[in-house]
């Protein structure tokens, strides 16, 4: 158990520094746009 | 075997996941772009090899001195000298005159002239290699025991030769006061052993007007010494003209 606990933290690091090298843009910019684009989808969802 | 399978699968799992919080985690919370942290990152491992570069380059240095240094008397090598003693750009092409038995020239030296010995005037009529060297250019009038004149050298104006006496009192200036008389003191009737101190401090040319304190003989026995100063208006200096040192090669 514990070994697979090692291996989650493992790849999160490699997924934080993907995140960080292959971000489009700031986080408060992919914030605001993941905002806008969830926002987006459940109105049309709705419609 | 199940077993096997399902800690497999927890391990794929848990990589997923972690892998997808890590980057949405970086994506939520990341300050810049990937491109500018990219660039950042570049950059700043740039300037640190340049750093790595230069340390080793003088840290190279330093280890080529200190192998030099060892290895020099080993092999008979004496640092800093050529095998002819000369160092390798410092000759240049050298002018040799001689004339009225003055030795003088010009010597280039790391591209920079510089003369040397004491010029002959004539010979700094005929000097074609030094162009900054005017032609002599005699004073005034000069009288018949006179040998003296002014030298431009390098937009310097220099004085050469001894006046003669007359010359060299004259004051062309209408200011310069003119030249005291020797002040005489009477001095008592001492015993024989007495001798008298004439002290004669002047400016400008190194033999001149020395007649007014020469009518004080050292046989006349005098008890007080007498100390006068005789100042002798030199009218070259006043044109901000250097006395040239009296040398042997010029008379």
């Amino acid at each position: 158990m514990i070994k697979h606990a090692r291996t989650a933290v493992k790849f999160f690091v490699y997924g934080l520094i993907v995140g960080l090298l292959f971000s489009p843009g700031s986080g408060e910019e992919n914030r605001k746009k993941l905002l806008d684009w969830a926002g987006g989808s459940i109105k049309s969802m709705t419609e | 075997m199940a077993k096997k399978s399902n800690g497999t699968r927890a391990m794929v799992v848990g990589t997923m996941l972690g892998l997808v919080a890590g980057a949405a985690y970086a994506l939520w919370k990341t300050p810049m772009s990937g491109k500018e942290l990219r660039g950042k990152l570049s950059a700043a491992a740039t300037d640190a090899t340049g750093g790595v570069a230069a340390a080793g380059s003088g840290l190279s240095d330093k280890v080529m001195h200190a192998v030099e240094t060892t290895l020099a008397p080993i092999v008979g090598v004496e640092l800093g000298k050529t095998a002819n003693g000369t160092q390798p750009d410092e000759t240049g092409p050298i002018t040799v005159a001689e004339s009225n038995g003055a030795a003088y020239g010009t010597t280039s030296i790391r591209g920079q002239r510089f003369a040397w010995g004491t010029p002959a005037p004539e010979a700094i009529k005929s000097e074609p290699t030094t162009p900054p060297v005017e032609p002599v250019q005699p004073a005034e009038p000069v009288p018949a025991a006179a040998e003296y004149g002014t030298t431009s050298i390098r937009s310097q104006r220099f004085a050469w030769g001894t006046p003669a006496p007359e010359a060299a009192v004259t004051p062309q200036t209408p200011e310069a006061a003119p030249v005291e008389p020797v002040a005489k003191v009477e001095a008592p009737e001492v015993p024989a052993a007495a001798t008298t101190t004439i002290r004669a401090q002047r400016s400008g040319w190194s033999s001149s007007a020395a007649e007014p304190v020469a009518n004080a003989t050292a046989s006349e026995p005098l008890a007080v010494k007498v100390e006068e100063t005789v100042e002798v208006p030199v009218a070259v200096a006043s044109n901000g003209m250097h006395p040239f040192p009296k040398l042997g090669g010029l008379e």
